[in-house]
């Protein structure tokens, strides 16, 4: 996969686009907007979108806008944390249970089923039960709700192309496993496991905005786009728009991220490279 | 019975069109066996799933007539020509294991194929009835068995037994076996062509029959046509051809195929490959890898009639054998 | 590779002096049950290590060391962790999940449960059948007019709405659809012991804001599916045998792709129950994710945990019952030789 080949691919490109549109947003956005997102302003309180506020106020006047892209820029860190960790320890676990088998792979791999056969939410919240709330443990739990599906993917490709000659003569040449694995191995089946990357913090970012809605998670006031959505719940009738916001930005985010995710699944499709012949 | 004048077929690929087959005329008559022989590429599959219109929506079909049994088939309605394929005319595709559908039995499929027939049964024992004939003239020993087997039970050559079974189901006039036997190993394969030459002595369809095999062909047809490039190169009597090979490219296939079968040391390998034919549009697409090859040549592409012998694609097929 | 359902590979055990098929569904069903167990065991070890004491949150923070010390020998807390499991194991075989400690105490848990799970397994239901019929279509017709506006239409809805947090979806729905247009209630179930229309008239909302983003993924999976079997070799030769195009879609490609279609609703089922947790939360409905987060805040623990081992236990069984079905439809499963 090469850049060139991203820039050819509609669906990537798409999300590649949004996605830096999306990064450039909540990384500069709050720096330069005129509004302070902790500043009260009880004077224009829940006012609706007009010009000054792109998103309107909330209950305490503060610009929605900036509260939001900071949000966004909590979530998305939290997630990414989460996510870079499960890969970490996921693909780590994948590439040697794949590669050796024997009890560890079996072992390995009924792990993986057991968590498998809980649903997603209710493993995070579990966690967050178990750990507490703030922003570490829900990037902890975000982390456990992925790491199996890293380990399992991972294992899988590695399954698949053990027995390939470049590895026999890794293998012959002495080299050692952790080399072969990492060095030899995983730059080949990294493919799908940055598609799983893109999506699954895309998902992260649901999670974690589910967990600090029902206040299980981030806590206010460090704004978190669930903890902006759970503020917003307050006056939803009077003053939907903070919601409907908030809801739309997680929405733009993960249809980047998704995007990406498919149009890099698209380029990594075997019968794909056969193309180029 | 059939009768294909000026077949032209070509594909669109985005704003390209690559012409696939080209002059593609030839006529069969009833109860006769013709070989169609070529190698990958040469526009033989293109040219019978033309016949029955089985050619994806971007290609396109021209000719000057497609006459089966009287009716030309480039006037039939959409409607009528479904009608004709499954009755009159059948197919059977190289593959038999993909060609059957894997989450029904076999008897399913003959089931579906027995409701097409036009005929008609009075009943469903009736047709099972005909279904097991038809599987007793493949040589399979328990029809009824084979009837309640889902295709992953059975093996290639049994399952290619079975379409060719039901085929015959069929009763139809016209069959054309898209090399049958190639994805099957040496032993069936004989098997395959040994039910082939049976049947077609028992039954009076016609048959088009598709391979790459030399040997094959003499065993199998009444009649031979060498396709490369898209065009038929030569076309005659099955002996007559197999004798005197009048084309260049005949001529070394079939040396090709006398000294697989002999004890050579060396195998003559023609030079090139088809590729560099297709884009020859208005000359001899042979040209490139034939040793005769001279500038006049190009000037004279048709299909002429040599006496005794057939029809030729070649300026220099009056040069025999030996001389080549 | 073709996908694992979940609880299929922790245990495995080839029974003996069986047939076939029914070894294949025995075998299933006795890892089922083993996966639920040793679930159930993660699930209070994990539990055990939570921070917090169960005590001093039902008591308050001014008990006694005295009532401390009853409340825990009463519950028998206070013996080793694997006898106190082993108690827990032989109460949940009984289906005895225990008392609740704080939000309904003194309640046995399992009554809790029996009210409160129809509740879920209503709204999740009625989820997937709604999204299975927008799947129907927007797959089917994405897959039949593929490369053609419809399908690069149906692609972006589906992509659409997967990108929706579905707690989100079930707020601009009420907005929409309730606050808006007044058409369904927004808060409050009822539920289907007590009428059906009237679960079906309140359930509306909640289940097509769970049903969304599945729509779109199995829209998706039905359409990739309907494709690839498009382009089989016994859909050629069936158009040579000349069968009707219906026919043909029918019986060739649609009956083929039911399969991954299954399957895939299989896996979804554990998305499904995530969001379910929320959208009870929204909608007012008394489910077993609504009683999980109430416990989780009053840490009533027992609670948590018989929650967490009965949305396993859904998954399991959604998941055996998805392989038996894929055992009956395709004969290349399920043990036939």
């Amino acid at each position: 996969m090469k850049v060139s080949h991203l820039l050819k691919n509609r669906t990537a490109l798409a999300g590649a686009v949004i996605t830096v549109i999306f990064l450039l947003a909540i990384i500069i956005g709050p720096i330069i907007s005129p509004w302070d997102s902790a500043g009260f302003d009880f004077a224009s309180v829940l006012q609706s979108p007009t010009g000054a506020h792109f998103f309107g106020t909330d209950g305490l006047g503060r610009d929605v806008l900036t509260r939001v892209l900071e949000g966004a820029r909590v979530s998305l860190m939290i997630s990414t944390f989460g996510v870079g960790l499960a890969m970490l320890l996921g693909v780590s676990v994948g590439l040697y249970a794949g590669y050796l088998g024997g009890w560890f792979d079996d072992t390995v791999m009924r792990v993986v089923d057991l968590l498998f056969g809980f649903p997603a939410f209710v493993l995070a919240l579990f966690l967050m039960v178990v750990l507490g709330f703030g922003v570490i443990n829900v990037g902890l739990a975000i982390m456990m709700v992925y790491l199996p599906i890293f380990a399992r993917i991972t294992r899988n490709s590695t399954e698949l192309v053990r027995n390939d000659p470049y590895i026999q003569a890794a293998q012959i040449m002495g080299q050692s496993t952790s080399r072969i694995l990492f060095r030899e191995i995983l730059p080949n089946i990294s493919a799908p496991i940055l598609v799983q990357a893109s999506v699954s913090i895309a998902f992260g970012i649901v999670i974690e905005s589910g967990l600090s809605f029902i206040g299980l998670g981030v806590q206010p006031p460090t704004p978190s786009l669930g903890v902006i959505m759970a503020e917003g719940q307050e006056y939803f009738r009077r003053a939907p728009w903070v919601m409907t916001m908030t809801g739309l930005t997680i929405t733009i985010a993960l249809l980047a991220l998704n995007l990406l995710g498919d149009g890099l699944r698209d380029l990594a499709d075997p019968r794909l490279k056969s193309r180029e012949i | 019975m059939l009768d294909v004048k000026n077949l032209q077929v070509s594909f669109k690929l985005g704003r390209k069109r690559l012409d696939i087959c080209s002059d593609v005329s030839f006529s069969l008559h009833q109860g006769k066996v013709l070989g169609l022989i070529g190698e990958s590429g040469s526009g033989k599959t293109v040219t019978c799933k033309a016949l029955l219109d089985l050619l994806p929506e971007n290609a396109d079909i021209e000719a000057d007539h497609l006459r089966f049994r009287g009716q030309d088939l480039l006037e039939l309605k959409q409607s009528e020509f479904d009608q004709l394929r499954g009755t009159e005319m059948v197919m059977i595709f190289q593959d038999p294991v993909g060609s059957f559908n894997p989450v029904k039995t076999v008897g399913w499929h003959f089931r579906h194929a027995g409701k097409r027939r036009q005929d008609g049964f009075s009943s469903k024992r009736e047709m099972m009835k005909a279904a097991e004939e038809a599987l007793r003239q493949v040589e399979i020993g328990n029809p009824m068995e084979a009837l309640s087997k889902y295709p992953h039970q059975l093996s290639g050559g049994m399952l290619q037994r079975c379409l060719i079974a039901l085929t015959l189901f069929c009763k139809p006039s016209l069959i054309i076996a898209d090399e049958p036997t190639t994805n099957l190993d040496n032993l069936v394969e004989r098997q395959i062509i040994d039910i082939f030459d049976k049947l077609r002595h028992e039954i009076d369809a016609s048959f088009i029959f598709i391979t790459h095999d030399m040997v094959i062909a003499e065993q199998i047809s009444d009649e031979v046509a060498v396709m490369y490039a898209g065009q038929i190169v030569e076309h005659g009597n099955t002996a007559e051809i197999m004798a005197n090979p009048r084309h260049p490219y005949t001529k070394a296939l079939i040396r090709t195929a006398r000294e697989l079968e002999g004890d050579v040391e060396f195998l003559t390998e023609i030079p090139g490959d088809v590729t560099s034919g297709l884009e020859l549009r208005d000359k001899c697409r042979f040209g490139p890898r034939c040793p005769l090859h001279e500038e006049s040549c190009d000037s004279h592409i048709e299909m002429r009639e040599i006496e005794d012998h057939g029809l030729v694609r070649c300026i220099k097929a009056h040069i025999s054998e030996n001389q080549a | 590779m073709a996908p694992v359902l979940p609880g299929t590979m922790l245990f495995s055990w080839e029974f003996p002096y069986m047939p076939s098929p029914l070894k294949y569904f025995f075998s299933r069903l006795v890892g089922a049950i083993v996966t639920i167990l040793v679930g159930s065991l993660l699930v209070f070890l994990v539990m055990k290590a939570a921070p917090g004491d169960p005590a001093l949150a039902v008591l308050g923070d001014f008990a006694t060391p005295e009532s401390i010390a009853d409340f825990n020998r009463e519950r028998g807390f206070d013996q080793p962790v694997l006898v106190q499991y082993m108690h827990w194991l032989n109460d949940l075989v009984h289906l005895d999940f225990g008392t609740s400690l704080s939000i309904a105490s003194g309640r046995d848990i399992g009554e809790l449960l029996a009210f409160r799970l129809p509740n879920t397994l209503t709204v999740g239901v009625y989820a997937i059948l709604i999204a299975i019929v927008i799947a129907l279509i927007l797959g089917t017709s994405a897959a039949v007019r593929r490369g053609r506006p419809t399908d690069t239409i149906a692609t972006a809805v589906s992509v659409l709405g997967v990108s929706m947090p579905d707690f989100w979806l079930g707020y601009m729905l009420i907005l929409g659809l309730s606050i808006g247009a007044g058409l369904f209630p927004s808060y409050g179930f009822v539920p289907l012991s007590e009428s059906v229309t009237g679960a079906l008239h309140s359930g509306f909302l909640p289940a097509l804001a769970i049903a969304a983003p599945m729509a779109a993924v199995f829209s998706r999976t039905l359409r990739a599916a309907l494709v690839d079997n498009m382009d089989r070799d016994h859909v050629t030769v069936a158009k040579s045998f000349g069968h009707s195009r219906r026919f043909i879609f029918l019986h060739h490609v649609f009956r083929n792709s039911i399969i991954p279609f299954i399957v895939v609703v299989g896996l979804q089922v554990r998305y499904l129950l995530g969001g379910v947790v929320i959208i009870e939360l929204i909608f007012g409905i008394q489910g077993v994710g609504s009683l999980m987060v109430d416990a989780a805040f009053a840490r009533d623990y027992p609670v948590v945990q018989a929650c967490a081992v009965t949305f396993l236990a859904i998954v399991l069984a959604v998941n055996f019952l998805v392989d038996v079905i894929c055992a009956m439809l395709d004969p290349r499963r399920g043990g036939r030789s």
